[in-house]
Parts: C-alpha cells; sequence; structure tokens
C-alpha cells in the first residue's frame, strides 16, 4: 500500500506541504526553549522605545558604506526620551546619549544577565569591552516619579 | 468566527494577559516558520538562533499591539526577515573590519534576494500551516511526514478520531489550508477573521 491509498496524498496541496515540510530544519532544542523563555521578559508598564534607526541597516544601501568603517549608530524613539547609541571597533565599544537628560542610570540588559552603568552628567554613558549578542537598555530616571525609558531587543 | 480563528486569539489574547500557556502554543506554532525565515536568508544556526530569540523578545514587547490574533504569523515573519538581514549585515561588515571576529555569514544582496524567491512558496505554506487549529496541523503533518505512511487506524488511534470522519475532515483541513494560504498570500485577512480580533 502507498501513501496515496490512505492518505490522499495525490491532491497536489498535500504533495506541497509534504515537500515543504520535509525540506524544513528540525529547530533545535535551545531554540525553542529560548523563545518560550521570552515570555519573562514581556512587562505590561513599560512603554518600549522602538528602533527607529539603524546604520547597519539603514544605510547599507549606499554605495561605499557597508564595509567601509566599523561605526554604527542606532536610534531607539518613544514618546518620551530619545536614544542615541554609538557602537565602534567592530562592536567592542559602545556609547550612548540620551535626550532629555534625566537619567541617572542604564541597565544594559543581555537575555541571561543584566548590569548597571551610571550616566554622566551629560546624559551620555559608555561601555568597553562589550559582547556580541542581544541587548536591552532600560534606563533609569533620577527622578523616581519619572517613566523608565526601555529599547527594543536589538542584536550589536 | 470558526475554530481556528478563535484558537489561535486565545493563545494571543492569553499571551497578553500573561498566560504562559498562550505564549507555549504560539511557540509551538511559530518556530519552525522563523527557523526557516532566519536559514533561508543564509544564516548560520548560530545567527539563525538569535534571530529566534531577537523574534521572540520582541513579541514579548509588542503583544499588546497585536490587533488581529491571524497576522501574528506575518508579523512574526517580518520580523525574523528583517533581523535576518540585520545580522547577515552586521556579520558583513565587520568581516572587512576584523578577521578575527569572521564568521561563516558573509552573504551578498544577490544571495539574500535569491533565497527569499527561493524559499517564499515554502514559507507561505509554512504560516498557513501555523495558522490551522492544532488538531488540523496535527492531522496534516501526520499524514505528510510519517514514514511509513500511517493507515487510517493508525492516523484515527494517535488523532482520537472516528476512522470514517478522517477522509472527511483531511478534506476539510485542506481546503481550510487552501483558504489560509490565499489569505498570507494575500498578505490580508478576511474581514469575517476580525470579529474575534480585539480593536
Amino acid at each position: 500500500m502507498n501513501r496515496s491509498d490512505i492518505a490522499g496524498i495525490n491532491d497536489p496541496l498535500l504533495q506541497e506541504l509534504a515537500d515543504a515540510l520535509r525540506r524544513a530544519e528540525v529547530v533545535p532544542d535551545d531554540v525553542v526553549w529560548q523563545a518560550r523563555a521570552a515570555f519573562a521578559w514581556r512587562e505590561l508598564t513599560n512603554v518600549v522605545a522602538t528602533l527607529e534607526f539603524d546604520s547597519a541597516v539603514d544605510e547599507s544601501n549606499l554605495a561605499g558604506v557597508r564595509g567601509s568603517g566599523s561605526d554604527r549608530v542606532l536610534r531607539f524613539v518613544s514618546q518620551f526620551a530619545t536614544a542615541q547609541i554609538y557602537v565602534s571597533d567592530a562592536g567592542r565599544r559602545l556609547m550612548g546619549r540620551l535626550d532629555p537628560n534625566v537619567f541617572r542610570s542604564v541597565i544594559l540588559c543581555r537575555p541571561q544577565s543584566s548590569v548597571e552603568i551610571d550616566i554622566d552628567s551629560t546624559g551620555t554613558f559608555f561601555v568597553e569591552r562589550i559582547q556580541r549578542g542581544l541587548l536591552s537598555l532600560k534606563c533609569l530616571p533620577a527622578d523616581p516619579m519619572q517613566r523608565t525609558f526601555e529599547t527594543e531587543w536589538v542584536t550589536i | 468566527v470558526d475554530n481556528h480563528e478563535s484558537e489561535l486569539a486565545q493563545s494571543v489574547n492569553g499571551a497578553m494577559v500573561g498566560d504562559s500557556a498562550g505564549w507555549d502554543d504560539l511557540v509551538d506554532r511559530f518556530s519552525g516558520l522563523i527557523w526557516a525565515v532566519a536559514r533561508g536568508q543564509g544564516l548560520s544556526t548560530t545567527d539563525a538562533a538569535e534571530v529566534s530569540q531577537t523574534t521572540w523578545l520582541r513579541l514579548a514587547e509588542h503583544i499588546s499591539e497585536i490587533t488581529d490574533p491571524l497576522r501574528v504569523g506575518a508579523w512574526l515573519a517580518t520580523t525574523a526577515r528583517r533581523e535576518a538581514i540585520r545580522i547577515a549585515r552586521l556579520g558583513a561588515r565587520y568581516v572587512l573590519v576584523d578577521p578575527w571576529e569572521y564568521v561563516d555569514h558573509s552573504v551578498t544582496e544577490e544571495d539574500l534576494d535569491a533565497g527569499i524567491v527561493h524559499q517564499e512558496r515554502d514559507l507561505v505554506i509554512r504560516q498557513a500551516l501555523a495558522l490551522l487549529p492544532t488538531r488540523c496541523r496535527e492531522l496534516l503533518t501526520a499524514l505528510v511526514l510519517s514514514d511509513p505512511p500511517l493507515s487510517y487506524r493508525q492516523l484515527s488511534e494517535d488523532a482520537d478520531m472516528a476512522i470514517g470522519s478522517i477522509g472527511p475532515t483531511r478534506g476539510r483541513c485542506l481546503e481550510h489550508l487552501r483558504e489560509l494560504i490565499a489569505t498570507v498570500e494575500a498578505g490580508a485577512v478576511p474581514i469575517s477573521a476580525l470579529a474575534e480580533g480585539r480593536p
């Protein structure tokens, strides 16, 4: 007995589905696990600032930009504040500037860890020897009555 | 509103209010699609894993903005594709400035375009499959993937379904899949599907 006898696989759509699924790779277990774990990052209270500009993508259609240097500029924007991030030296050094200048520190969130860094009097912060990978910034206001500024996740 | 829309809507709406079972159902449905999108862009498994993680973290941040549950698959696929292109370009950029950072994803834009065209149909089918109700998804997957092919008796036991209803159910599921493929291809969702969506 072949498949078409019992399963009606002679339907072209079923055959197409079979081909698509056979070409598909099995998703690794740790990838599925990370997908489930992402739910823990869901927060109902904070407004998340969206990545409005990333020079790695938004300038890549300009001739000569790709590969012309390792500096990268990212801009996150929310209704209340803007963060401009500069990544240089092939992603090893990061500088951030916040506007308005009302934040005292920033938490660098990675999926597995986080570290808090002071913001200086000009609204700027620096991180040396930063690792490649996923990052989200949570900026804490000097005045606790003000809003926390949190960015989308992005790969740096 | 028929079952598949309400089933998916329940998961999306559940995840919005903190129900992890709803979230897990979304992961079951769409993790394969996201993986296929990332790998289809020529990324290594390491980079594809990063794209997958970013995509799910983004959904966690933005799920309350998903107004129509049927669109969640398209939202995830679009986000994954955008992130895959970002990572591919970062790789291409870093390779040129620092050979020590070399990783095997220095793809060109031509590669990306060719990959997109080649994979497009598979991704449409995968996305439509992910939107089907669980019962249909499992039945169709079992029909096409089990090796050796399952008999109707085995299928009926596995799916807890009367033997006589497998044929008609398969027909309905395939019809449903066909409609969803058309929906995904059109990039539109039928008005009737919006009934249960959030405003």
